[in-house]
């Protein structure tokens, strides 16, 4: 073979790698939403509040949308890395469809870097790290309805990162019956959590934490965009409950815990249900001991002193204050173990068996 | 005055360095829980040390000199123990948060930089300005390193804390100063200025500790021989910890209930004898809601124990019943004289990126406990991790320990719930119908859900477990503990080092390293001259490795290290003086290190049977430091021409340690076994043959 022979096929069989390889990428693609044009081939994302300027080839903090020659794409569509069928209990949604079980899904990717994240081994990863499933939207909504399940819920990682997948699957499964339902740390922009709550039924908040420097140290955000997000899904009407996980020494003191309910009584109304969660040691703060009980009892306490009508604690399996009870008449709702229900005195039109009142929540199918 | 120098620096440098090294890794292990980077450590340490060496060499050795770097080491050590102290604090970390991957290595880096670089200086420094052989020298060096180990293992050990014992080192450097070296207004300055600085040091440990844990109440705190525990109040609300890690907290919940509870259903048995392993004392007595079961509960350490239950009453109350029997010992002496005993083994919460957890799902360890159960006994086995994503790694671990379970058991059954549960039987186990059907008519199981129930044999599970990659599967045996790798790698990811470790899993670098083994072999026959070069850093590499390797598998094998680290670094050190003392006195022949080598080669290959046996480690640890110090000595004699050894042979050695440290701790470690560096010390007997 001659030099020139063995050049040109040395280039002729990479360039076909090239785009054979390319091709095969090309398919986990899908054009972003949310995004505006810059110059030079730069574009800003409009997702979250991050608002990453990126050039050519840049990927954003998620992880998952990336500027290719001047358009962002999302890498995480149809991608997901974690399937399963859950308690909607575990959530944790204790004011929507009790009991049922829900079609949970997350792909890669996170805008934010919770030193203390539960599901850092996806949250905390690229797509390209991860080995996924391929399941469309369609997929998605078929496998719900094969499992019998009444809603799909995004979770584990941060909706945020795969929001399109999300958009799409919310765009097919409600018309179909099934709810779909986000559970995220409420890290969006407003226009992009307008533009998704039409679709969704229900949206359960993890609020890290009532300081901002919390958010900047510990988590990677911003406090001001969170609380935002809480009263834009609160105005929707999409049904809202909110998760406040208490870890011991960085965001438990009563101070705090008084701010955040005067803010949610004020901003929200009262009849938000909040959850009190116990932290328990995870990823880069795995020697940081499990919440005291007593700090979440307090909380629980200090909460219902500021007018909160339905608190609760989490992650402390057979604590009594995991139940519902009634704010009128004080009985016991529903009564939980983990996310075992064990007594359920709410009427099908939503309403305390023993003394009627109306209790806030989505209790049908 | 002379004499006495000459023998009382060279000691007084190995007591101190070695003191130095075993303080510092015995500080961080129990402050940060770090284990699995004790390579690192040493790996700074000899880099340092070698830097020192060599620095050494550069300058005019004086010995006036002397006195001022032994107080530069030690004022460095005591530096170095405050720093890892303090340093959660300089990085403004939370009480217990974990270090990453960059802070790990500035922690190692700057604390092992003083005390290694001085204590590596000095000998040069010593070497250069007395007149004594380097040779004398070293084996000086190393029977103080001898005494120092001894004195922490047998004298200081669950006696002193660490920074103690650094100020019992301060006052051996004054004693030794007053009484033989200075005289006139150093003595006194030593005496009136620095002694009372050391005094300092003596004072209890704890209440240095109290005011670097705030706001959580330090309420006690021990040692043992597995290391210290530490038990914490926030709130009501105590937390156990072994070294840095949370082992249970009081008081307890429910959650304990449903993870305990859940496997057992599936067993459909209401009485029997059952073995049972789990880290929370509350388990045995859950274990009694479910029928009535003759327990023998395996709880921790014989120390831990008396210590735990003097001062905690509460415990022996969930312990409290006449069906449970709680034994504190090692899980291999209480199955040891038992066949066809027990009607359940349960081991429950394995975590196998933990070695000494490890160890129950080797193959070596099932054989011993399949002994132990009856015909139609079950064995259960969760392992916990994250089952709402189960990554490639965790996959292949599971697949490794349930292809080390199918060799012991006929029916191995895996089920998901929040951990993987492993079912092993002779007998089928009990339909999921009939349990949900029971569950609704016990009022004694409250966390359950019939959805827990189906969960853990759901179809999604099929999907969740399809694995990807097309590599071989492994068993999990003491030797190679493959499942400790993948769990592990995990573990890594966390402190983004994940690629680094996962190397020995890359058809590249296989052939990488073989390519490498060819070009070492290559060079080393071809190129007599860089044989000094070579031949002294590979086999510093492999007894470090070697010794890496044997605190690994002790603590795989007896579920701790903490203390008997000492003794194997100590042994190692006493292998040393015996093969300085021996080539002292015998003419050294080169052919001899052939036989050596292969002396180690045929200790190592039928190492594996001696596991069990404490004195293994030691003998060992013994064989290679002897071993090093006779290759050593003689390649040094006879690439030198000379006969001793200077200070660049001693840097050539640190240099090797250091390669060996960090390249075989963390890449090859729980995946070649302690063959593999062996190959390394093939060629030498070969080249030294003809020199």
């Amino acid at each position: 073979m001659k030099r020139k022979d063995f050049i040109s096929s040395i280039t002729f069989s990479l360039t076909s790698v090239t785009i054979g390889s390319s091709f095969l990428f090309s398919y986990s693609k899908k054009k972003a939403l949310h995004w505006v044009k810059l110059n030079d081939k730069k574009v800003r994302c409009t997702l979250c509040p991050h608002y990453c300027i990126l050039s050519d080839g840049e990927r954003g903090k998620c992880r998952t949308r990336e500027n290719l020659n001047g358009t962002l794409y999302s890498l995480s569509y149809n991608h997901p890395v974690s399937i399963n069928i859950d308690p909607i209990e575990k959530k944790p949604f204790f004011h929507f469809l009790p009991g049922s079980l829900s079609f949970s899904i997350a792909t890669a990717g996170c805008p934010l870097r919770c030193k203390y994240c539960q599901n850092w081994t996806i949250s905390q990863s690229y797509p390209e790290e991860l080995k996924s499933y391929f399941f469309t939207p369609y997929d998605i909504v078929n496998l719900s309805k094969k499992y019998k399940t009444p809603t799909i819920a995004f979770t584990y990682s941060e909706p945020v990162a795969f929001y399109e997948y999300m958009f799409e699957i919310s765009k097919i499964a409600k018309p179909r019956g099934i709810k779909p339902i986000a559970i995220t740390s409420g890290f969006f922009s407003p226009k992009s959590i307008v533009q998704i709550l039409q679709y969704l039924s229900a949206v359960k908040v993890d609020l890290k934490s009532f300081s901002n420097s919390f958010y900047e140290k510990i988590v990677g955000g911003k406090l001001k965009p969170v609380l935002r997000t809480i009263e834009i899904i609160k105005k929707s009407g999409v049904w809202l409950e909110i998760v406040y996980l208490i870890i011991p020494t960085l965001n438990d003191s009563e101070k705090e815990i008084r701010e955040l309910s005067k803010w949610i009584v004020k901003n929200i109304g009262n009849s938000v249900p909040i959850h009190f969660s116990r932290f328990f040691p995870q990823y880069k703060m795995k020697n940081l001991p499990p919440t005291p009980i007593k700090t979440l009892e307090r909380a629980y306490s200090i909460a219902k002193e500021e007018g909160l009508k339905f608190v609760y604690i989490g992650n402390v399996f057979g604590h009594k204050y995991e139940s519902t009870y009634c704010p009128n008449c004080r009985r016991v709702l529903i009564k939980r173990i983990g996310y075992k229900i064990i007594e359920n005195n709410i009427t099908g039109d939503g309403k305390c068996k023993f003394c009627k009142t109306k209790i806030e929540g989505i209790w049908k199918k | 005055m002379e004499e006495i120098e000459k023998k009382v620096y060279p000691f007084s440098l190995g007591i101190l360095s070695f003191g130095y090294q075993i303080i510092l890794l015995r500080e961080i292990i129990s402050l940060y829980d770090i284990l699995e980077f004790s390579g690192l450590f040493f790996a700074f340490w000899f880099l340092w040390g070698w830097r020192g060496v060599s620095s050494g060499e550069k300058e005019i050795g004086k010995k006036e000199k002397i006195g001022g770097y032994f107080f530069l080491s030690y004022f460095g050590f005591a530096l170095s123990l405050i720093f890892i102290r303090f340093f959660r604090f300089i990085l403004k970390k939370a009480i217990f948060e974990n270090l990453s991957c960059s802070e790990i290595l500035i922690l190692f880096g700057l604390s092992t930089l003083f005390p290694a670089y001085y204590s590596g200086k000095l000998f040069s420094i010593i070497s250069k300005s007395l007149p004594i052989e380097s040779i004398k020298l070293y084996k000086k060096e190393i029977i103080g390193s001898f005494f120092s180990g001894i004195f922490i293992y047998y004298g200081a050990l669950g006696k002193f804390s660490n920074w103690q014992i650094a100020g019992i080192f301060g006052f051996y450097i004054i004693s030794v100063f007053v009484l033989f070296i200075e005289k006139g207004l150093k003595r006194l300055f030593i005496l009136l200025f620095i002694a009372p600085i050391f005094t300092f040091m003596l004072i209890d440990e704890p209440a240095l500790m109290k005011e670097l844990y705030k706001p959580y109440k330090i309420v006690y705190s021990f040692e043992t021989n597995h290391g210290r525990y530490t038990i914490f109040e926030l709130n009501s609300q105590y937390y156990f910890y072994e070294n840095a890690i949370l082992r249970f907290l009081l008081p307890y919940n429910y959650e304990d209930e449903k993870r305990i509870l859940l496997p057992l259903l599936f067993t459909g048995k209401e009485k029997g004898k059952l073995l049972l392993y789990e880290k929370n004392p509350k388990a045995a007595t859950e274990v009694l809601k479910l029928g009535k079961f003759s327990i023998d509960y395996l709880f921790g350490e014989k120390f831990f124990c008396k210590k735990l239950f003097t001062k905690f009453p509460q415990i022996i109350l969930y312990l409290k019943n006449h069906l449970v029997n709680t034994y504190c010992t090692n899980p291999d002496t209480l199955i040891k004289n038992k066949t066809g005993y027990y009607d359940i083994i349960y081991f429950s919460g394995i975590s196998p990126s933990a070695e000494n957890e490890n160890h129950f799902i080797t193959l070596e360890f099932l054989k011993s406990l399949k002994k132990t159960l009856k015909t139609n006994g079950y064995l259960l086995i969760t392992i916990i991790t994250n089952t709402n994503f189960i990554s490639e790694e965790t996959k292949k671990g599971i697949f490794v320990i349930k292809k080390t379970l199918q060799n012991v058991f006929p029916n191995v059954f895996i089920g998901i719930s929040d951990e993987f549960i492993f079912f092993l039987s002779g007998s089928k186990i009990k339909p999921q119908k009939e349990i949900i059907k029971n569950l609704k008519t016990n009022p004694n199981i409250l966390t359950i859900h019939p959805f827990d129930i189906e969960k853990i044999f759901s179809p999604i599970n099929n999907i969740k477990l399809e694995i990807h990659s097309k590599q071989p599967i492994h068993i999990n045996t003491f030797i190679t503990p493959r499942a400790l790798y993948y769990f592990k790698y995990k573990y890594f990811t966390k402190y983004n080092v994940k690629y680094f470790f996962l190397l020995y899993e890359k058809i590249w670098f296989k052939y990488f390293l073989s390519f490498f083994l060819l070009f070492y072999f290559f060079i080393l026959i071809k190129y007599k001259k860089l044989r000094k070069f070579i031949s002294i850093p590979v086999i510093s590499a492999f007894s470090i490795y070697s010794d890496v390797l044997l605190f690994f598998l002790f603590q795989e094998k007896f579920g701790y290290i903490y203390s008997y680290l000492v003794l194997i670094i100590t042994m190692f050190f006493t292998g040393l003086i015996f093969g300085i003392i021996t080539s002292g006195k015998i003419k050294r022949k080169t052919k001899k290190i052939s036989i050596e080598i292969l002396l180690l080669i045929t200790l190592t290959i039928f190492g594996k049977f001696f596991f069990s046996y404490k004195l293994f480690y030691l003998l060992f640890s013994f064989i290679t430091g002897s071993i090093n110090s006779f290759i050593f000595i003689t390649t040094s004699k006879t690439y030198l021409k000379q006969d001793k050894f200077s200070s660049k042979t001693y840097a050539f050695d640190l240099f090797g340690a250091f390669l060996g440290a960090i390249f075989f701790s963390i890449v090859c470690l729980h995946n070649s076994s302690l063959f593999y560096p062996i190959l390394y010390l093939l060629p030498i007997p070969l080249l030294t043959k003809d020199t």
